[in-house]
């Protein structure tokens, strides 16, 4: 069996408080008047109480012969070292003086600890009223003159019949039981609990060497992933600016002249070439915003020209689908600090996406106020509403189920996420609207009605645009 | 197991492991009423306010055979999930396991989590789960939506290991379940150490003490 903590045999004193035996032994031979000791396996005694002086009076008086406290010393000595039967009835041991001891094996699971012993009592009645009636060693330790002493001591002794003096030898091993019972029950406790703290440290320490080694690696894929989006950017965007650059200069005839029709397929490979550059850096913002490695600059801004400007940008595309495209932006706005490129983007994205999903002859409404802003705001973050600025974009389009409303924000999510789907788009637009938003400490958020449009939300704090 | 030769005095240690509330103290209660006062300890019960054992239960047996004295230490652990340091260090060195599970076809997913927990556990304490006897008891069998006898003898045709039905709060298949872990655990010690040869430790002879101390209940009314 190898050594655990629950299998441990505790020692005495590892059970035992002795301050608290000794309290008891003390109160045990105050209420019934007799000696009390406690004595390990090994015969040491490890908790004595005496009776009062007046009960011990003959003890006294022959432990001032020398040869009586010799004799005593090798009575007690005999008396300490019996081994009564573990588990069995108190045995009784007799002094030379005529007094006697009674005495239990103090057990713990059937091992012996120790022996409780109580007296020295004088046994029966009656007491020797005579010299003669001394006990025989008892007269030959004391010299003649002195024995009368003896018996005037010994006859102040009060007697205790054997009986009463195993049941107070058995109450006080039941106390002590009790007592050991009570101390090995805190010795486990405290010894498992200590165990368990240290396994629980130990697997601690386990858990945070793996989270060290698994941040290290994910430090690595970071660095792996910004040095990744640095030669992308440009292995991507360099080709694709020179396709740009030659269809412009193809345009400009520097070439030569371009018929009608080559002007017209140079101009869609120009449009793709920008769609697709457009695409390529949203795609790097998403990383970078994924990365936390996007910066926030602040530029004093008119918010009611950044609107303007993002309609202008839109309109072709609204036209083309029959839309009504207005905006409510409050007259006098404050000029207000937020990053213009970002902002931008985040107006764009939103528009571009109510121009898609807005069937022919529908509406797409922007909107742009400073403070009054409504409950809904307080959820957006540590800020009142009197202190931010919300842009929403109104559509009457084809809406969306509530479940949707929260994923859209995910990159890459499609409500119909179908390879057939009526509505293109690579799914990072309003993935990146949430990014751009959250690193400008605002909040985006959307509501809807299936079937009756849907209506997006962006709220920035003005402490960090003003 | 231990063997103090000087002394002639052997220690076994049995543990039962099982599933929170499966009934693993009342198992040991039950063997503390069983045993006779003289051949067994007070049975010591370290458990929270709610009466869920916190850290273990064990009760003491001592009782000589010949000239040998054996001692059992029977403990249990505490079924609780998050106690698992204290299901490990109560199961170290053990010679053997009852496994009480609860009968009722609902606990099936607890009691395999609890099973699939002790032999991880064996094998991080170094226990050889192939030499260390395992018992299993089913308990509760009284409960509605408990295992049919039929199904308790497919159970135990699917294992090696032998299926004891209980109901330990009526105090039935205790006594079986302990007798045939410690006869399992002394032909084990037998097989490995040669106890019988070396030692003079005779199992049918420990069986046969066992047996007899294990009296009627006594301090319930109608048993």
């Amino acid at each position: 069996m190898s050594a655990s903590v629950v299998d441990q045999t505790p020692g005495f004193t590892d059970l035992v408080d002795l301050a608290t035996v000794r309290q008891v032994a003390e109160s045990f031979t105050v209420l019934c008047g007799l000696g009390f000791q406690l004595v390990d396996a090994a015969g040491n005694v490890l908790v004595g109480a005496e009776a009062a002086a007046s009960r011990r009076a003959l003890c006294r008086f022959v432990n001032r012969e020398p040869a009586g406290a010799q004799a005593c010393a090798a009575t007690l000595a005999i008396v300490r070292a019996a081994t009564p039967e573990i588990g069995g009835a108190p045995v009784t041991a007799d002094c030379f003086t005529g007094f006697r001891y009674a005495a239990a094996a103090l057990t713990h699971d059937g091992s012996r600890l120790g022996t409780v012993i109580v007296g020295p009592y004088l046994p029966g009645t009656p007491a020797p009223r005579t010299i003669e009636a001394l006990p025989a060693a008892l007269v030959s330790l004391v010299s003649a003159p002195r024995r009368a002493r003896a018996l005037a001591q010994l006859v102040k002794a009060r007697a205790t019949s054997d009986e009463r003096a195993r049941r107070l030898v058995e109450h006080a091993r039941a106390v002590l039981g009790a007592l050991i019972h009570a101390g090995v029950a805190r010795f486990f406790t405290s010894a498992v609990h200590a165990e368990s703290v240290k396994e629980s440290s130990r697997e601690i320490a386990e858990q945070t060497t793996k989270v060290a080694a698994l941040t290290e690696r994910l430090k690595e894929t970071d660095r792996l992933k910004a040095s990744f989006l640095a030669t992308m950017t440009h292995e991507l965007r360099t080709p694709l600016t020179s396709v740009i650059g030659y269809s412009e200069m193809l345009l400009g005839g520097l070439a030569g002249p371009v018929a009608s029709e080559q002007r017209e397929y140079i101009q869609t490979i120009m449009g793709k070439g920008e769609e697709l550059l457009g695409l390529i850096s949203s795609l790097i913002d998403t990383a970078r915003a994924g990365s936390g490695t996007l910066r926030v600059r602040g530029d004093a801004l008119d918010l009611g020209e950044l609107v303007t400007r993002a309609l202008i940008a839109v309109r072709p595309l609204a036209d083309r689908r029959k839309l009504r495209l207005t905006s409510e932006v409050e007259p006098g706005l404050p000029r207000v600090l937020a990053d213009r490129d970002k902002l931008r983007q985040v107006l764009l994205n939103l528009l571009g996406n109510a121009v898609k999903f807005t069937p022919e002859g529908g509406t797409v409404v922007v909107s742009a106020q400073v403070g009054r802003l409504d409950d809904r705001d307080r959820s957006a973050g540590p800020f009142s509403p009197d202190d931010a600025i919300r842009l929403a974009v109104r559509d009457t389009g084809i809406g969306m189920d509530k479940e949707h409303l929260e994923k859209v924000f995910e990159p890459f999510y499609q409500v119909d996420g179908t390879t057939t789907r009526e509505y293109p788009g690579a799914g990072i637009g309003l993935a990146l609207v949430r990014n751009f938003v959250r690193v400008m400490g605002g909040r985006a958020w959307a509501e809807s009605t299936s079937g009756q449009g849907s209506t997006f939300f962006v709220t920035l704090p003005l402490s960090s645009v003003r | 197991m231990q063997i103090d030769a000087q002394n002639r005095e052997m220690t076994v240690k049995l543990v039962y492991y099982g599933p929170a509330l499966s009934g693993k103290t009342t198992n040991l209660q039950e063997l503390h009423r069983r045993i006779s006062p003289a051949a067994r300890g007070q049975l010591l019960t370290l458990e929270t306010r709610e009466d869920r054992t916190l850290f273990f239960d064990l009760l003491p047996v001592f009782f000589t055979t010949g000239t040998m004295k054996l001692r059992l230490k029977v403990y249990t652990v505490p079924g609780q999930v998050m106690h698992n340091s204290t299901r490990k260090l109560v199961l170290a060195g053990a010679d053997g396991v009852a496994f009480v599970a609860d009968g009722r076809r609902t606990e099936t997913p607890a009691s395999n989590e609890s099973w699939a927990n002790l032999k991880a556990n064996m094998a991080a304490s170094g226990i050889d789960p192939t030499t260390t006897p395992i018992v299993v008891q089913l308990n509760k069998l009284d409960l509605p939506g408990s295992r049919t006898p039929d199904e308790l003898t497919r159970i135990a045709a699917r294992g090696d290991e032998p299926i004891f039905p209980a109901v330990a709060i009526r105090g039935e298949g205790v006594v079986e379940t302990f007798v045939g872990l410690m006869d399992a655990v002394l032909a084990g010690l037998d097989r490995r150490h040669q106890i019988g040869r070396s030692h003079g430790i005779a199992r049918a002879a420990i069986m046969s003490e066992l047996r007899a101390r294990l009296a009627a209940p006594s301090g319930r009314a109608g048993r």
